[in-house]
Protein backbone atom coordinates (compact mmCIF):
# COMPACT_ATOMS: atom_id res chain seq x y z
CA UNK A 1 0.00 0.00 0.00
CA UNK A 2 1.29 3.46 -0.83
CA UNK A 3 2.45 5.65 2.02
CA UNK A 4 1.96 8.85 0.04
CA UNK A 5 -1.61 9.96 -0.67
CA UNK A 6 -1.66 12.19 -3.74
CA UNK A 7 -4.23 14.94 -4.15
CA UNK A 8 -5.43 16.03 -7.61
CA UNK A 9 -3.59 18.91 -9.20
CA UNK A 10 -5.25 22.22 -8.45
CA UNK A 11 -5.26 25.51 -10.36
CA UNK A 12 -6.49 28.25 -8.04
CA UNK A 13 -5.73 31.64 -6.51
CA UNK A 14 -2.94 32.01 -3.98
CA UNK A 15 -5.23 32.56 -1.00
CA UNK A 16 -6.96 29.24 -1.59
CA UNK A 17 -3.67 27.44 -2.20
CA UNK A 18 -2.15 28.69 1.04
CA UNK A 19 -5.34 27.91 2.97
CA UNK A 20 -5.12 24.35 1.68
CA UNK A 21 -1.47 24.01 2.67
CA UNK A 22 -2.23 25.46 6.11
CA UNK A 23 -5.10 22.95 6.41
CA UNK A 24 -2.75 20.08 5.62
CA UNK A 25 -0.42 21.31 8.36
CA UNK A 26 -3.28 21.30 10.85
CA UNK A 27 -4.96 18.02 9.93
CA UNK A 28 -2.81 15.61 7.86
CA UNK A 29 -2.93 12.11 9.32
CA UNK A 30 -1.23 10.58 6.27
CA UNK A 31 1.67 11.74 4.15
CA UNK A 32 -0.14 13.90 1.59
CA UNK A 33 1.40 15.37 -1.55
CA UNK A 34 -0.05 17.76 -4.06
CA UNK A 35 1.04 19.82 -7.06
CA UNK A 36 -0.57 23.16 -7.83
CA UNK A 37 -0.49 26.22 -10.04
CA UNK A 38 -1.34 29.81 -9.23
CA UNK A 39 -4.06 31.66 -11.16
CA UNK A 40 -3.94 34.64 -11.08
CA UNK A 41 -0.21 35.13 -10.43
CA UNK A 42 0.81 35.84 -6.85
CA UNK A 43 3.72 36.92 -4.74
CA UNK A 44 4.01 34.73 -1.65
CA UNK A 45 5.79 36.06 1.43
CA UNK A 46 7.36 34.18 4.30
CA UNK A 47 5.19 34.12 7.43
CA UNK A 48 7.21 36.81 9.17
CA UNK A 49 8.60 38.68 6.17
CA UNK A 50 8.08 42.45 6.41
CA UNK A 51 5.81 43.96 3.77
CA UNK A 52 3.88 47.22 3.33
CA UNK A 53 0.62 46.63 1.39
CA UNK A 54 0.44 48.44 -1.95
CA UNK A 55 -2.79 48.80 -4.01
CA UNK A 56 -3.14 48.09 -7.73
CA UNK A 57 -0.59 45.31 -8.11
CA UNK A 58 -0.73 42.96 -11.13
CA UNK A 59 -0.64 39.95 -8.79
CA UNK A 60 -2.10 38.77 -5.47
CA UNK A 61 0.08 39.00 -2.38
CA UNK A 62 -0.33 36.13 0.08
CA UNK A 63 1.45 34.88 3.19
CA UNK A 64 2.74 31.35 3.43
CA UNK A 65 2.50 29.37 6.68
CA UNK A 66 6.23 28.66 6.18
CA UNK A 67 9.30 30.81 6.55
CA UNK A 68 11.70 32.13 3.94
CA UNK A 69 11.53 34.96 1.47
CA UNK A 70 9.30 36.19 -1.37
CA UNK A 71 8.45 33.94 -4.33
CA UNK A 72 6.66 34.99 -7.51
CA UNK A 73 4.20 32.35 -8.68
CA UNK A 74 2.23 32.01 -11.91
CA UNK A 75 1.33 29.80 -14.82
CA UNK A 76 3.85 29.51 -17.61
CA UNK A 77 6.92 30.18 -15.51
CA UNK A 78 6.47 28.38 -12.19
CA UNK A 79 4.58 25.59 -10.41
CA UNK A 80 4.33 24.60 -6.77
CA UNK A 81 4.00 21.54 -4.58
CA UNK A 82 3.35 20.60 -0.96
CA UNK A 83 4.09 17.51 1.10
CA UNK A 84 2.56 17.16 4.57
CA UNK A 85 3.88 14.65 7.10
CA UNK A 86 1.93 13.55 10.19
CA UNK A 87 3.79 13.27 13.50
CA UNK A 88 6.21 10.37 13.50
CA UNK A 89 6.21 9.87 9.72
CA UNK A 90 9.88 10.76 9.43
CA UNK A 91 11.19 8.66 12.27
CA UNK A 92 10.44 7.77 15.87
CA UNK A 93 12.08 9.11 19.00
CA UNK A 94 12.48 12.44 20.72
CA UNK A 95 15.16 13.69 18.38
CA UNK A 96 13.25 12.99 15.15
CA UNK A 97 10.32 15.15 16.23
CA UNK A 98 12.25 18.40 16.02
CA UNK A 99 14.60 17.68 13.14
CA UNK A 100 14.22 20.47 10.58
CA UNK A 101 16.76 18.96 8.20
CA UNK A 102 15.07 15.57 7.72
CA UNK A 103 11.87 16.74 5.95
CA UNK A 104 13.98 18.90 3.64
CA UNK A 105 16.29 15.97 2.96
CA UNK A 106 13.36 13.72 2.03
CA UNK A 107 11.55 16.20 -0.23
CA UNK A 108 14.59 17.83 -1.82
CA UNK A 109 16.08 14.36 -2.20
CA UNK A 110 12.99 13.23 -4.12
CA UNK A 111 13.31 16.22 -6.45
CA UNK A 112 17.03 15.63 -6.88
CA UNK A 113 16.38 11.99 -7.82
CA UNK A 114 13.60 12.96 -10.23
CA UNK A 115 15.62 15.68 -11.95
CA UNK A 116 18.66 13.44 -12.17
CA UNK A 117 16.52 10.74 -13.84
CA UNK A 118 15.43 13.36 -16.38
CA UNK A 119 19.02 14.22 -17.23
CA UNK A 120 19.46 17.39 -15.15
CA UNK A 121 22.96 17.76 -13.75
CA UNK A 122 22.53 19.39 -10.34
CA UNK A 123 25.18 21.55 -8.69
CA UNK A 124 26.71 20.25 -5.50
CA UNK A 125 27.42 22.29 -2.38
CA UNK A 126 26.29 25.71 -3.53
CA UNK A 127 24.97 27.74 -0.63
CA UNK A 128 24.70 31.43 0.22
CA UNK A 129 23.91 33.22 3.47
CA UNK A 130 20.31 33.11 4.65
CA UNK A 131 18.22 36.23 4.20
CA UNK A 132 20.80 38.12 2.23
CA UNK A 133 17.97 38.84 -0.21
CA UNK A 134 14.22 39.53 0.09
CA UNK A 135 13.70 37.28 -2.94
CA UNK A 136 13.79 33.55 -2.36
CA UNK A 137 15.21 32.63 -5.76
CA UNK A 138 18.12 35.05 -5.29
CA UNK A 139 19.79 33.02 -2.53
CA UNK A 140 20.54 29.35 -2.09
CA UNK A 141 20.35 27.26 1.07
CA UNK A 142 21.55 23.72 1.60
CA UNK A 143 18.29 22.08 0.52
CA UNK A 144 17.60 24.22 -2.52
CA UNK A 145 18.41 22.59 -5.85
CA UNK A 146 20.50 24.37 -8.48
CA UNK A 147 21.93 23.57 -11.89
CA UNK A 148 24.56 25.69 -13.65
CA UNK A 149 24.13 28.21 -10.86
CA UNK A 150 20.37 28.58 -11.46
CA UNK A 151 18.09 27.82 -8.52
CA UNK A 152 15.49 25.36 -9.79
CA UNK A 153 13.56 24.28 -6.69
CA UNK A 154 13.02 26.36 -3.55
CA UNK A 155 11.62 24.75 -0.40
CA UNK A 156 10.26 26.08 2.89
CA UNK A 157 8.78 24.43 5.95
CA UNK A 158 6.20 24.85 8.71
CA UNK A 159 5.89 22.67 11.83
CA UNK A 160 2.93 22.53 14.17
CA UNK A 161 1.82 19.98 16.71
CA UNK A 162 4.30 17.42 15.40
CA UNK A 163 3.11 17.72 11.79
CA UNK A 164 5.43 19.07 9.13
CA UNK A 165 4.58 20.83 5.88
CA UNK A 166 7.27 21.18 3.22
CA UNK A 167 6.14 23.21 0.26
CA UNK A 168 8.04 24.76 -2.54
CA UNK A 169 8.29 26.21 -5.97
CA UNK A 170 9.83 25.01 -9.23
CA UNK A 171 10.99 27.89 -11.41
CA UNK A 172 10.63 26.95 -15.07
CA UNK A 173 11.82 30.25 -16.53
CA UNK A 174 12.14 33.94 -15.72
CA UNK A 175 8.75 35.49 -14.89
CA UNK A 176 7.29 37.95 -17.45
CA UNK A 177 8.84 41.41 -17.14
CA UNK A 178 5.53 43.02 -16.17
CA UNK A 179 5.47 40.85 -13.02
CA UNK A 180 9.20 40.74 -12.26
CA UNK A 181 9.57 44.51 -12.53
CA UNK A 182 6.74 45.17 -10.08
CA UNK A 183 8.21 42.62 -7.67
CA UNK A 184 11.56 44.39 -8.00
CA UNK A 185 9.99 47.73 -7.15
CA UNK A 186 8.09 46.27 -4.19
CA UNK A 187 11.04 44.46 -2.68
CA UNK A 188 13.74 46.93 -3.69
CA UNK A 189 16.04 44.58 -5.51
CA UNK A 190 16.36 43.20 -9.03
CA UNK A 191 14.79 39.86 -9.93
CA UNK A 192 17.30 37.06 -10.11
CA UNK A 193 16.65 33.61 -11.44
CA UNK A 194 15.85 32.03 -14.80
CA UNK A 195 15.20 28.56 -13.35
CA UNK A 196 15.24 25.42 -15.49
CA UNK A 197 15.32 27.34 -18.78
CA UNK A 198 18.30 29.36 -17.55
CA UNK A 199 20.13 26.11 -16.90
CA UNK A 200 19.20 24.84 -20.37
CA UNK A 201 16.29 22.54 -19.51
CA UNK A 202 12.66 22.41 -20.61
CA UNK A 203 10.77 19.75 -18.65
CA UNK A 204 7.02 19.25 -18.39
CA UNK A 205 5.80 19.70 -14.79
CA UNK A 206 3.80 16.46 -14.92
CA UNK A 207 6.92 14.55 -15.94
CA UNK A 208 8.93 15.90 -13.00
CA UNK A 209 6.12 15.48 -10.45
CA UNK A 210 5.40 11.87 -11.46
CA UNK A 211 9.03 10.97 -10.78
CA UNK A 212 9.14 13.01 -7.55
CA UNK A 213 6.22 10.96 -6.22
CA UNK A 214 8.00 7.70 -7.05
CA UNK A 215 11.15 8.92 -5.30
CA UNK A 216 9.19 10.17 -2.29
CA UNK A 217 7.34 6.89 -1.88
CA UNK A 218 10.62 4.96 -2.09
CA UNK A 219 12.29 7.21 0.50
CA UNK A 220 9.39 6.79 2.95
CA UNK A 221 9.26 3.04 2.39
CA UNK A 222 12.94 2.90 3.33
CA UNK A 223 12.27 4.96 6.47
CA UNK A 224 9.39 2.66 7.43
CA UNK A 225 11.54 -0.49 7.37
CA UNK B 1 27.21 27.83 19.13
CA UNK B 2 28.26 26.34 22.44
CA UNK B 3 28.92 22.64 22.92
CA UNK B 4 26.03 20.33 23.77
CA UNK B 5 25.16 20.87 27.41
CA UNK B 6 22.22 20.42 29.78
CA UNK B 7 22.76 22.27 33.08
CA UNK B 8 22.17 20.21 36.22
CA UNK B 9 20.22 22.91 38.04
CA UNK B 10 17.48 23.26 35.40
CA UNK B 11 14.28 21.30 34.85
CA UNK B 12 13.28 20.05 31.42
CA UNK B 13 10.10 19.39 29.45
CA UNK B 14 9.53 16.75 26.79
CA UNK B 15 8.96 19.41 24.13
CA UNK B 16 12.62 20.41 24.59
CA UNK B 17 12.16 23.39 26.89
CA UNK B 18 14.34 24.13 29.90
CA UNK B 19 12.82 25.70 33.02
CA UNK B 20 14.48 27.68 35.83
CA UNK B 21 12.25 27.99 38.89
CA UNK B 22 12.48 31.31 40.76
CA UNK B 23 9.89 31.43 43.54
CA UNK B 24 6.47 31.98 41.97
CA UNK B 25 8.06 32.52 38.58
CA UNK B 26 9.46 30.19 35.96
CA UNK B 27 11.89 31.28 33.28
CA UNK B 28 12.14 29.13 30.22
CA UNK B 29 13.74 28.72 26.84
CA UNK B 30 14.65 25.89 24.49
CA UNK B 31 17.35 23.32 25.10
CA UNK B 32 20.66 22.93 23.35
CA UNK B 33 19.23 20.02 21.38
CA UNK B 34 16.24 22.08 20.24
CA UNK B 35 18.25 25.04 19.00
CA UNK B 36 20.66 22.69 17.25
CA UNK B 37 17.84 20.77 15.54
CA UNK B 38 16.14 23.99 14.43
CA UNK B 39 19.30 25.62 13.08
CA UNK B 40 20.05 29.33 12.87
CA UNK B 41 17.06 31.17 14.29
CA UNK B 42 16.20 34.34 12.38
CA UNK B 43 12.86 35.37 13.90
CA UNK B 44 11.01 34.84 17.18
CA UNK B 45 7.26 35.45 17.37
CA UNK B 46 6.48 35.60 21.09
CA UNK B 47 3.46 36.40 23.30
CA UNK B 48 3.01 39.71 25.11
CA UNK B 49 3.30 40.43 28.80
CA UNK B 50 -0.08 39.62 30.37
CA UNK B 51 -0.86 36.77 27.96
CA UNK B 52 -1.55 33.30 29.33
CA UNK B 53 0.54 30.34 28.27
CA UNK B 54 -0.71 26.81 28.80
CA UNK B 55 1.45 23.75 29.44
CA UNK B 56 1.62 21.54 26.37
CA UNK B 57 0.26 24.24 24.02
CA UNK B 58 2.19 26.45 21.57
CA UNK B 59 3.11 29.87 22.94
CA UNK B 60 5.07 31.20 19.98
CA UNK B 61 6.96 30.39 16.82
CA UNK B 62 10.60 30.42 15.80
CA UNK B 63 11.80 30.74 12.22
CA UNK B 64 15.01 29.02 11.15
CA UNK B 65 16.30 27.93 7.74
CA UNK B 66 12.95 28.81 6.13
CA UNK B 67 11.11 26.67 8.69
CA UNK B 68 8.49 28.10 11.06
CA UNK B 69 8.26 25.88 14.16
CA UNK B 70 5.89 26.17 17.10
CA UNK B 71 7.36 26.26 20.60
CA UNK B 72 5.45 24.58 23.41
CA UNK B 73 4.99 25.90 26.93
CA UNK B 74 6.29 23.63 29.72
CA UNK B 75 4.07 25.22 32.41
CA UNK B 76 0.86 27.23 32.68
CA UNK B 77 0.95 30.83 33.80
CA UNK B 78 0.82 34.51 32.96
CA UNK B 79 3.66 36.06 30.99
CA UNK B 80 5.40 38.65 33.18
CA UNK B 81 8.49 39.26 31.03
CA UNK B 82 9.55 38.55 27.45
CA UNK B 83 13.14 38.55 26.27
CA UNK B 84 12.75 41.59 24.01
CA UNK B 85 16.36 41.32 22.88
CA UNK B 86 15.31 38.38 20.71
CA UNK B 87 13.37 40.76 18.48
CA UNK B 88 16.61 42.17 17.08
CA UNK B 89 18.95 39.31 17.94
CA UNK B 90 17.03 36.01 17.73
CA UNK B 91 20.33 34.22 17.18
CA UNK B 92 20.97 34.60 20.93
CA UNK B 93 18.86 31.44 21.26
CA UNK B 94 21.57 29.60 19.33
CA UNK B 95 24.53 31.35 20.89
CA UNK B 96 23.52 31.10 24.56
CA UNK B 97 20.30 29.09 24.88
CA UNK B 98 20.39 28.90 28.72
CA UNK B 99 21.56 32.50 29.27
CA UNK B 100 20.93 35.46 26.96
CA UNK B 101 18.73 33.26 24.80
CA UNK B 102 16.05 32.79 27.48
CA UNK B 103 12.55 33.37 26.07
CA UNK B 104 9.83 33.96 28.69
CA UNK B 105 9.27 34.54 32.39
CA UNK B 106 5.85 33.48 33.64
CA UNK B 107 4.06 33.69 36.96
CA UNK B 108 2.93 30.13 37.47
CA UNK B 109 -0.78 29.54 37.99
CA UNK B 110 -0.56 25.74 38.22
CA UNK B 111 2.65 25.07 40.18
CA UNK B 112 1.63 21.45 40.63
CA UNK B 113 2.81 20.94 37.05
CA UNK B 114 6.41 21.28 38.25
CA UNK B 115 6.26 17.64 39.30
CA UNK B 116 5.80 16.64 35.65
CA UNK B 117 9.07 18.23 34.57
CA UNK B 118 12.17 16.09 34.05
CA UNK B 119 15.52 16.39 35.77
CA UNK B 120 18.62 16.49 33.61
CA UNK B 121 19.26 12.75 33.67
CA UNK B 122 15.66 11.97 32.73
CA UNK B 123 15.79 14.50 29.88
CA UNK B 124 19.02 13.03 28.54
CA UNK B 125 17.48 9.56 28.70
CA UNK B 126 14.41 10.89 26.87
CA UNK B 127 16.62 12.35 24.14
CA UNK B 128 18.23 8.97 23.62
CA UNK B 129 14.95 7.06 23.36
CA UNK B 130 14.61 5.37 19.97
Amino acid sequence: MSIVKVLPELRAAGGAQMALDAGLLETADDVIARRYTWAPPALSLGKFQKYEPVPGLPFDVVRRPSGGRAVLHGEGFEWSFAVAFPAGALGAGARAGLDVAKPYDVVAGAFAGALDALGVTLDVGRESAYQRSALCFASVLRHDLTARGEKLVAVAQARRGGRVLVHGSVLERRPPDELAQVAETLLGEPWQGDGLAGAGYVLAPEMIWKRVLVQLEAALQRLAV
Amino acid sequence: MADETYPQELKYYREHDWVRLEGEDAVFGITWFAQDALGEIVYADLPDVGDEVIAGKPYGELESVKAVSDVIAPLTGEVVEVNDALEDEPQRVNEDCYGEGWILRIRMTAPGQIGELLDVDAYKAFLDEA
